[in-house]
């Protein structure tokens, strides 16, 4: 099967939200209804991070330019990793890689260990209290399996968002950057095309990766390194301590008490005792 | 007639059991989230089964030490004081010499000893610093909603390190306190039995204390 991936485009986005909405509508994920219940962000962003009931966020950032304040759009939500270090940490296999690349979140086998949001270098799966499971973006592999793009793609007004084989929207993206570039946006980048093994979620940064947010080379957190070091070292330490233990036992056999305190008490003692 | 002495208390017994009954469930079903092929293996609802009990013992292992500190404040003073008694020669020469005893331990004679031997004065501190992180990193993963993800991180990743130590001391906490090894045979009855010891064993042991208990005669039994 072809790999196929979503190619955002900020340099055309006008951040409607559309998509944000249209991902809680298509995956029936509840907003609040309570007045004031997302703390305020300073900009026009709904709330300031993903959460467990919401997959997708669009992200306003703004950057001082002469003509006035520039907007650095951004979409967050998973990027569908290659190599997604959230996969590798699940202890349930709650977390799959489909044949088109989508790394898709099975609820139904989560266990909300929240193992996948320490290892995700983007903090991107979060837990859903209400259901005690992880909740992220799963490409609409419902709709994709019947010919459909993805929910947030179909909605997008202003044609910033394209669904199709990865190898398309990477030569899409990279012909946008090129255009771009030639537009004057010097810092305008693609990406995702080799992050993470490459990404399934692309991404056209118009002012460049920083000034959207985006981790430059990212990696699965050091602290999920580290901890896939221990598990085999604890293995390694218990089966040490037993082998040890076990050439212990077997150099004990035949022991005895009474005998051994005759033979090994030293001459010192065993002569004070005889006084 | 046996001459015993008393060496732990019934009250020292009870949360010692309690406490190995959480330990040893909460490693087994620690160590089905921690090794992911291991979870994988046995599916998602046993993985879930798990994880609720971890819970629940995590708060027997938890509660039982601290009921044991408030009901009986005089003997968690008592563990404290051995834990950091000065040590004499004696001390030092049994570290030096264990290595070499427990592999020889036919022709290895071992120092005397105070009410706690030095090593298992060192294993008993990492043990009890292993058990507060483990405790201390686990209620914060519990708070898991309510922390931030670095601090969450953290905590799993320090958890993770006290499952490790306790994973390891455990395996030789068992080998010598319930008997496996030879010279230690008969020892599991301290903790796991009438918590008596014969003046025999006491000798061979803990020879200072053994010395110091026989001159008391507080808790010596005859039967």
């Amino acid at each position: 099967m072809t790999e196929s991936a979503i190619l955002y485009d900020s340099s055309k986005c006008s951040a409607c939200k559309g998509c944000q909405v249209q991902c809680k509508q298509w995956n029936m994920l509840p907003s609040s209804l309570t007045k004031d219940d997302y703390e305020f962000t300073g900009s026009y962003q709904s709330m300031s991070d993903l959460n467990g009931d919401t997959r997708l966020l669009m992200e306003f950032r703004e950057e001082d330019a002469p003509e006035g304040i520039e907007w650095a759009f951004s979409r967050r939500a998973c990027y569908h990793c290659a190599e997604p270090a959230c996969l590798e940490v699940c202890p349930v296999g709650a977390i799959s890689k489909l044949e088109n690349g989508t790394v898709k979140l099975d609820s139904s086998k989560c266990v909300g260990c929240k193992y996948c949001t320490v290892a995700c270098p983007f903090d991107v799966p979060k837990y859903r209290e209400n259901f005690s499971v992880t909740n992220k973006c799963t490409m609409c592999d419902d709709r994709v399996e019947q010919g459909r793009e993805p929910a947030c793609v179909q909605t997008c007004p202003a044609g910033a968002m394209t669904f199709g084989s990865r190898d398309e929207m990477v030569s899409e993206g990279e012909a946008r950057v090129a255009e771009l570039k030639a537009a004057g946006f010097d810092k305008a980048e693609l990406y995702g095309v080799t992050e993470m093994g490459g990404m399934h979620s692309l991404f056209v940064a118009k002012y460049g990766y920083e000034a959207h947010g985006l981790i430059r080379d990212p990696k699965a957190s050091d602290v999920s390194g580290l901890m896939s070091l221990l598990k085999p070292l604890t293995g390694l330490g218990v089966a040490a301590m037993i082998g040890g233990l076990g050439v212990s036992f077997l150099a004990s056999m035949g022991y005895e008490r009474e005998g051994m305190n005759v033979k090994s008490k030293p001459k010192d003692d065993a002569a004070k005792e005889a006084k | 007639m046996t001459v015993y002495i008393q060496r732990h208390s019934l009250f020292k017994r009870v949360i010692h059991g309690v406490h190995m009954v959480a330990t040893l469930i909460l490693l087994v079903s620690g160590a089905v989230v921690f090794i992911p092929a291991l979870g994988r293996a046995v599916g998602p609802e046993v993985v879930q089964m798990f994880r609720i009990s971890h819970r629940v013992f995590a708060v027997v292992f938890i509660v039982a030490p601290l009921y044991g500190l408030i009901a009986a404040p005089k003997g968690f003073v008592h563990i404290v004081k051995n834990l950091f008694a000065p040590w004499d020669a004696d001390d030092k020469r049994f570290m030096v010499l264990f290595a070499k005893y427990l592999f020889t331990p036919k022709t290895t004679h071992m120092p005397k000893q105070h009410e706690v031997k030095s090593g298992q004065r060192l294993a008993d501190a990492l043990l009890i610093f292993a058990a507060v992180l483990i405790a201390v990193t686990g209620v914060v993963l519990w708070a898991g909603a309510f922390v931030s993800a670095d601090v969450f991180r953290i905590a799993l990743f320090l958890h993770d390190v006290a499952f490790f130590l306790i994973a390891c001391i455990m395996v030789v906490h068992v080998y010598l306190g319930a008997g496996v090894w030879q010279p230690y045979r008969g020892l599991a009855r301290l903790m796991l039995g009438n918590g008596r010891v014969t003046v025999e064993e006491a000798r061979y042991h803990w020879g200072h204390w053994a010395e110091v208990e026989l001159a008391s005669g507080k808790n010596v039994i005859e039967e």
